[in-house]
């Protein structure tokens, strides 16, 4: 009797078996082939977040204080030059994850966006930091120049600190953030974000900065 | 090797995915915001295509009928998970983060199984390899030219390119889901006048490929053209 009309149920669930165990050797092998690409890549995106929210640093470490991580960028000598916080919030659409570089004074340094889904066009513009290439531009092979590309909300938070335990509040809540029409609610995620990360920070400096510098 | 040329060729245009056959239309209308969405996820599925075509086509000859599905799924998710995999170690992260979740969802995408149940399980594996090639090219295009189209309207700017500089403001309904829609039904139709006056020039009437007219919707009015 062949295969391909049999309809013995053993028969059936040992095919189906070894399909799928072919499936996972394949699996297996590709895993094994990719995990440590994946790592690297992952690594690489956030070294080059780090980069783009931090002054020039040598070296990085990361301490863990849920709901926030802390990235400690070290100079030459192994001293602490600031530090760049991790921290997620819901927005629109799905949560945005953002990194905060702060100088050591609690400030902030520069935000930028890693995650988002928000509405194409409306919340992505509180979020994106994208250079615009021209036709001119790409033809004549032109590069950026600054680091990050401009963004009216994010850039609003560079230099800024939450004083006195005050949060940053859209200027539609009564507070002098900015926000983009249509985009309110992103708008308002981001800001709240940003002062629950700088606020978490300039309450617990001490015990971060410790924690950061302490040895191995 | 003529028959070859001609399975690859079908699945441009005479039974192109997107715009004949319909299918896979949740990526179609998920990830063509932009161009290099709309060409990434269709290359990524012309990949899985054509993998589960040569595979599928192999087996074929001795996967029982009765469990015939649930093994072509299993090879299907196979290699969409490979696909995945590979996208996250080497593609550039904006595109990996862009296309996210619609790459595990190739594994219920139409044209993947479909061309496997009508093509695959019946021809030999080169004809199958040839046959989920130009489906797949197909499919890229269609959602290259969708993602397009809807990248120029709502921003002025092509491959991620701004066209024309002075464009500032978002146009937000070619960018959303029923601005896609009406592009896509806009050109399905363009494509269907094509075919008729193609068709008419050769005093020849047009039969949509079987088993996917659309008779009985009148207003494209193929009736009017066969008299």
């Amino acid at each position: 009797m062949s295969l391909k009309k049999s309809e013995n149920i053993v028969v059936l669930g040992i095919f189906l078996g070894v399909i799928a165990l072919i499936a996972a050797v394949l699996l297996g092998f590709f895993d094994k082939l990719t995990a440590k690409p994946i790592a690297d890549a992952q690594l690489k995106a956030t070294n080059e977040s780090l980069k783009a929210v931090l002054p020039a640093f040598e070296s990085t470490k990361v301490v863990d204080f849920t709901p926030i991580k802390y990235y400690g960028a070290f100079d030459k000598a192994d001293n602490l030059i600031a530090i760049a916080a991790e921290g997620a919030t819901p927005g629109y659409a799905g949560a945005i994850v953002a990194i905060v570089g702060l100088k050591l004074d609690g400030s902030i340094n520069a935000v930028i966006i890693t995650k988002q889904t928000e509405t194409p066009g409306l919340g992505t513009n509180v979020c994106e930091r994208k250079f615009t290439k021209t036709l001119a531009s790409v033809l004549k092979g032109e590069k950026p120049t600054a680091a990050l590309a401009p963004n009216r909300v994010l850039d609003y938070y560079s230099g800024k600190k939450c004083e006195n335990g005050k949060a940053f509040t859209v200027s539609k809540d009564g507070g002098t953030a900015p926000y983009i029409t249509g985009a309110t609610v992103s708008s308002r995620a981001v800001a709240k974000l940003v002062s629950d990360i700088n606020l978490h920070f300039i309450e617990n400096e001490k015990a971060i900065i410790e924690k950061l510098t302490k040895g191995e | 090797m003529l028959q070859l040329i001609k399975d690859f060729a079908k699945g441009i245009w005479k039974e192109n995915p997107t715009f004949v056959l319909v299918l896979g239309m949740c990526p179609t209308l998920a990830v063509t915001s932009n161009a290099i969405n709309g060409a990434s996820m269709g290359l990524a599925t012309a990949f899985v295509l054509m993998c589960s075509n040569i595979a599928i086509s192999i087996i074929s000859g001795i996967v029982p009928n009765k469990i015939r599905i649930p093994v072509y799924i299993v090879v299907i998710a196979t290699f969409v998970t490979i696909v995945d995999m590979l996208l996250q170690a080497y593609a550039p992260p904006a595109i990996c983060a862009s296309l996210g979740i619609f790459i595990p969802l190739i594994v219920v995408n139409c044209i993947v199984l479909g061309r496997a149940e009508a093509f695959a399980a019946s021809h030999n594996p080169l004809r199958s390899a040839a046959d989920g090639l130009g489906m797949g090219l197909g499919f890229t295009l269609a959602l290259t030219i969708i993602g397009g189209i809807r990248e120029f309207l709502s921003t002025g700017s092509l491959f991620e390119i701004k066209l024309i500089s002075s464009w500032t403001t978002d146009f937000l309904l070619p960018s959303s889901a029923p601005g896609a829609f009406i592009i896509l039904g806009c050109l399905m139709a363009a494509m269907n006048y094509l075919n008729i006056k193609k068709s008419q020039k050769s005093g020849k009437v047009y039969v949509p490929p079987q088993g996917m007219d659309c008779r009985h919707c009148n207003i494209c009015d193929l009736k009017h053209h066969e008299e």
